[in-house]
Order: C-alpha cells, then sequence, then structure tokens
C-alpha cells in the first residue's frame, strides 16, 4: 500500500504510546471484570479488586445464571434481538433494493423520511409510539417489543444498504432481467448475495442495539418473565447489591453474545464499512 | 418477411431525446452492427430492443409480433455486456445455466446443456470456477454461453470485446464470426470499433445523435457514403475531407471533396502542395501527413516510401476516387 505520509521513529513511538494507553483505558474495566468474576468470596474483590483470584472458579456463572434467573432473561435477549435481525435484515434489504433499482415517485420522499429517521431518535417519538403499541395490543409483549426496536433501526440499516447497493452493477440484474428472473429472484439469487458484507454490517449492528437495549424494553415491557438481560441485570443489581464478583459475572454473560457476533462478522462487517467508497 | 422490424422508435431520458423516429430493418439471421461516437444512442437502441429500456413510442416487430411492451424474457433475445454481467458469487456452470435454472427446468436436462455449451466454448476445465478466477477472454465466453444455451432468436452484444487487450479481442472476435456460422440467430452488436463492424456485419447501421445516418453492407458504407459523417467514420484512417474553398479547387462544384488516404498519390503533378508533417510506417503500410494550407491530409504510401519530415510534396488523385458533398455533408 502507498504511504502517503511517513512517521518518524519518534512519532511511531508516540502513536503507539497514545494507542496503547487508549486500548488501557478499554480493556482495563473490562480485565478487571473478568478476573473478580472468577474470585471464589466478596471479600477478595474487597481486598485486592485487581489482584488475580485466590481459586479460579465458574461457581459465580452459574449462581448468577439460576439464582437470578438469568437463563430467562437470557432467553428473552436472544428472541429480541434474533428476531430483530431477521426482521431488519429482510425489511431493510427489500426497501433499499426498491429505493435503488425501482426507483417511483415519491421513492426520493421515502427515502428522506428514512434519513429524518437516522437524525431524530426514536425516544422523541415515544409518545405516539406508546399508544400506537397499546392500541394494537403489543404492550407487555416481546411481540411489540421486536417491532418497535426494529422500526427503530430501520433507518440505519436503509441508509447503509442503499449507499452500498448503490455500488453493485446494475448491469447484473439487467442480466438477470434477461434471463428471466421476477423481481424477488433478482432480489433473492442476484442482489442478496452481493450485498453480504452490508448485510452483515446490519445484522451485527442491529443485534449489538437490540441485545444491549435498556430504555424500549423499560418503557414497553412491565412483566419481569418477559424481560431481557439488561432489565434483568438491573433486577439482579438491586438483589445483590453488593455481590461484585456474582454482578461481574452476570455482566459478561450478558457481554458474551455480542462479543461472539462481532467476531464472527467482524471481517464481514469491516468490508460493509469500507466497501463502496471506491471503485475497484 | 424480416426478422425484426423497428418502427418509428422514439426514446427521451427526461426531456432529452436519445433516439428519434429509429425504422429499421433486420433480415433473418443477419449479423447487424450498431456503430457511431460515444452517446449517439446505439446503446440505448439495443437496450431498447432487449426491453431493459422502456420506449416512448414507436413499435419492435418480431416475426410479425409487436414486442415493444413485452418483458425482457418473453422477446426471446440473449444479451452479453460489455461488463460481463457474470453473478460473481455464482460458479461458471451456474451462471451459465442460470436461465434455465429460473425458469424451473429440470437440474439433469441444466447439466446437460451446459456442458454441451462449455464444450462447444472450451469452458470445460473451468465449469466449478468462480468468474474472479478467470480471465477476460473466458469471462467474455462464460457470458456468451450464458447467452447461447437460451437458444434465443436473437443474440444482442453491447460493446462485448471493449475491455479485452488488443491480440484477445482479435481471438474473440473471430470465435464471435465462428459462432455466427454455427448458430442460427439474427445478431445485432453495438461497438464503437469500426474494424469489428466492418469484418463482422453483413449490414452495418450508423448512428449521430440518435439517428440512422446510414444502413448499408460494410464495402457499400465504404465505397458510397450517404454523407460525410458516414465518409469519415467509416474506414480507418478515415476518409480526407477537404474544403473546396479553403484549398481554392477551381471549378469544383461540391462544398467537400472526400478522399480515402489509398486514392492519395504522391507525384510531380499533384494538384495540392503541402509539407510532410508525420510518417507512420507500419510495415505493410506508411502514412504521410501533409499539411495543405492548414489543412492535414493523410495520404497512404507504399512500404518503401523514401519521404522525409519536412519534405514538400504534391498530392493528386484520380476523380473517380473523390466523394463530393453539399454544404450540409450530403452525398452529391
Amino acid at each position: 500500500m502507498h504511504k502517503i505520509f511517513s512517521l518518524s521513529r519518534k512519532e511511531q513511538l508516540a502513536v503507539q504510546f497514545i494507542l496503547i494507553a487508549w486500548a488501557c483505558v478499554v480493556l482495563i474495566p473490562l480485565g478487571v471484570a473478568v478476573i473478580n468474576s472468577f474470585k471464589p468470596n466478596l471479600g477478595e474483590v474487597y481486598r485486592a479488586p485487581l489482584a488475580l483470584p485466590s481459586e479460579w472458579t465458574w461457581s459465580n456463572y452459574a449462581e448468577a445464571w439460576v439464582g437470578a434467573n438469568f437463563g430467562g432473561y437470557f432467553l428473552n435477549s436472544a428472541i429480541v434481538s434474533l428476531s430483530v435481525v431477521v426482521i431488519v435484515c429482510f425489511c431493510a434489504s427489500t426497501t433499499a433494493f426498491v429505493l435503488v433499482r425501482m426507483p417511483f415517485r415519491g421513492s426520493a420522499l421515502l427515502f428522506a423520511c428514512f434519513m429524518i429517521g437516522v437524525i431524530i431518535p426514536i425516544r422523541l417519538a415515544l409518545a405516539p409510539l406508546f399508544t400506537i403499541v397499546k392500541g394494537l395490543g403489543l404492550l407487555d409483549t416481546l411481540t411489540g417489543l421486536i417491532l418497535v426496536q426494529s422500526a427503530s433501526m430501520m433507518p440505519v440499516a436503509v441508509f447503509i444498504l442503499t449507499a452500498f447497493l448503490k455500488s453493485v452493477p446494475s448491469e447484473l440484474e439487467d442480466a438477470a432481467r434477461m434471463d428471466g428472473a421476477l423481481p424477488f429472484q433478482i432480489y433473492w439469487r442476484v442482489v442478496l448475495p452481493l450485498i453480504r458484507p452490508a448485510l452483515a454490517t446490519v445484522a451485527l449492528l442491529s443485534f449489538v442495539q437490540a441485545w444491549n437495549e435498556y430504555f424500549l424494553p423499560l418503557i414497553f415491557l412491565q412483566s419481569s418473565e418477559l424481560y431481557p438481560l439488561t432489565l434483568g441485570i438491573a433486577e439482579f443489581r438491586a438483589q445483590f447489591s453488593v455481590q461484585w464478583h456474582l454482578m461481574f459475572a452476570g455482566i459478561l454473560i450478558m457481554l458474551a453474545p455480542t462479543v461472539i457476533a462481532f467476531l464472527l462478522a467482524s471481517r464481514q462487517f469491516i468490508e460493509g464499512l469500507t466497501q463502496g467508497g471506491v471503485k475497484e | 418477411m424480416s426478422s425484426l422490424d423497428i418502427k418509428h422508435l422514439n426514446k427521451s431520458y427526461g426531456s432529452v431525446q436519445v433516439l428519434h423516429d429509429i425504422n429499421l430493418e433486420i433480415p433473418e439471421n443477419a449479423f447487424v452492427v450498431f456503430v457511431g461516437p460515444s452517446g449517439c444512442g446505439k446503446s440505448t437502441l439495443l437496450r431498447s430492443i432487449a426491453g431493459l429500456e422502456e420506449i416512448d413510442s414507436g413499435e419492435i416487430i418480431l416475426e410479425g409480433r409487436d414486442v415493444a411492451k413485452e418483458a425482457p424474457v418473453d422477446r426471446d433475445f440473449a444479451m452479453v455486456f460489455q461488463s460481463y454481467a457474470l453473478y460473481p458469487q455464482m460458479t461458471v456452470r451456474d451462471n451459465i445455466g442460470f436461465a434455465l435454472s429460473v425458469a424451473g427446468r429440470p437440474k439433469a436436462e441444466i447439466h446437460r446443456k451446459v456442458d454441451e455449451v462449455a464444450q462447444m466454448l472450451r469452458l470445460t476445465e473451468y465449469l466449478d470456477r468462480k468468474p474472479a478466477d478467470l480471465s477476460g477472454g473466458q469471462r467474455q465466453r462464460v457470458a456468451i454461453g450464458r447467452a447461447i444455451l437460451r437458444s434465443p432468436k436473437a443474440f444482442l452484444f453491447d460493446e462485448p470485446l471493449s475491455n479485452l487487450d488488443a491480440e484477445l479481442r482479435v481471438d474473440m472476435r473471430l470465435q464471435i464470426a465462428e459462432l455466427r456460422r454455427q448458430m442460427s440467430a439474427t445478431f445485432i452488436y453495438v461497438t464503437h470499433d469500426q474494424v469489428e463492424a466492418m469484418t463482422l456485419a453483413d449490414q452495418i447501421v450508423v448512428l449521430r445523435a440518435g439517428r440512422i445516418e446510414q444502413v448499408g453492407s460494410p464495402m457499400e458504407l465504404y465505397h458510397h457514403p450517404a454523407n460525410s459523417f458516414v465518409a469519415s467514420f467509416i474506414g480507418s484512417p478515415k476518409m480526407n475531407l477537404l474544403s473546396v474553398a479553403d484549398l481554392g479547387l477551381a471549378g469544383e462544384s461540391a462544398a467537400t471533396l472526400g478522399v480515402r488516404p489509398e486514392h492519395l498519390s504522391i507525384g510531380a503533378d499533384g494538384a495540392l502542395e503541402g509539407t510532410i508533417a508525420a510518417i507512420e510506417n507500419l510495415g505493410p503500410v506508411s502514412y504521410a501527413y501533409v499539411d495543405v494550407r492548414g489543412a492535414r491530409v493523410t495520404v497512404q504510401l507504399p512500404p518503401a516510401h523514401g519521404f522525409a519530415l519536412e519534405e514538400a510534396v504534391k498530392i493528386g488523385w484520380a476523380d473517380d476516387a473523390l466523394h463530393r458533398f453539399d454544404a450540409e455533408g450530403r452525398r452529391i
């Protein structure tokens, strides 16, 4: 790769120091959580919070999982997050396909509406949203929460996918039309595999957003058996307010799926963010 | 009855009309080439015939049936694109067999037909590869294979060789000519390369600014261009167009005289005096570029010519080699 500028050795050291310092800022709290989540009792956490455990134990994880109903919260989070991913990926990709490839009267206005959705946070529309969800009889249901969270992710997803789709040559779709493919076949068999990196980006963002969402479940759910992990962990905090070793285990259980999702999709994620910026 | 009949075809993009009242009869099994400069509407005309562009008005009659409103697949045409337009996520086999797969044909039939086409195009060993693993020429052969598989009534080629290097282009040109001999179908071919047009076509359609300038066989266009635009577009190097007024040619009724480089000669009794500004020695033939009163005249020379740069020469021609055009560029 051609270097547009080169750093002197001192400058390189300075840059590396800043990057390492920033990595420490990010990783130290996580490391502290990991270390303390394996400590056998609270005393060790208080005595030496930065020291390694005298005895490594998984019991905190088991206790958090069983004792605080983490299994139920985890399942609810998984249902909500995976449903949001599926709905957003399907709806946003079909929407982007139509907006980019089949423009119609008003499609520019529709796209502008999605862009307004990117700018304006969904929380500003909470009162009408609450009324709509209540009117539909979906208050205090996972379905209602899934639909609201999916809608909140749609603008960003449509924005990413339309930008990516514009970089896919339209001759491929012309070729598919000549071959007799119907619009849905073109979308499904030709376009969808080509926008996979962008789709992975959207899936990852949707999953992380849905998994970590605290505010929307708080508003739209009332029954504790429907709570996702974010609300569950708040309950957990109230129940085990001073049990830091259990708290850390709970936080790490919650964190694990997003880390795994990012690791699985990271290559496609980066491609999705960068592809289309330059013409190959 | 002609295989394909285009009547009063008009096409606009917004307020800009790009095709103006196109009327064209394409005989059955003919090889027709659309040529013209960039932006003349040749690709738009091809895409309109294919059904990829919606036309404003006019008819596209295929064997007595107006297909202008029909979907691309129902017109029974197959198209080869400039960029190959191969599906990058599919193997060569899946690319070639895509049309039959979409049509829901049995897998065994698709497999057999793809094998036949691959054998014909010498692609058998590449069937399991992805397009990214193929060379430009191989990719174009896959694109042609995809078109062949459908056994269409007409093949539409949109500048299929323009992405290939010069050597491969000659090779592919010969392959397309061979394909034409094997297939019983009409070929409509768009190019801006007039060598491709001259070597492949039964009939050339010259377009300019969305209008047909002339339709005819390559030799007809070469020897009897309908106007100065066609005269200058067909032939390489292009025909010399000499302004009678600028050159002060007495007793000449035409506004412009056209004469091909091979019909000019340098000798003692030439009518025009000039200086050689450049010489190109191509091997079997050489060209001298002579400055004559502000105009640049191309003269074909024998390989062993002996002329030098800056040499003052006289250029002459046989009167029957002249093409005469009026002030509007029309042939007289």
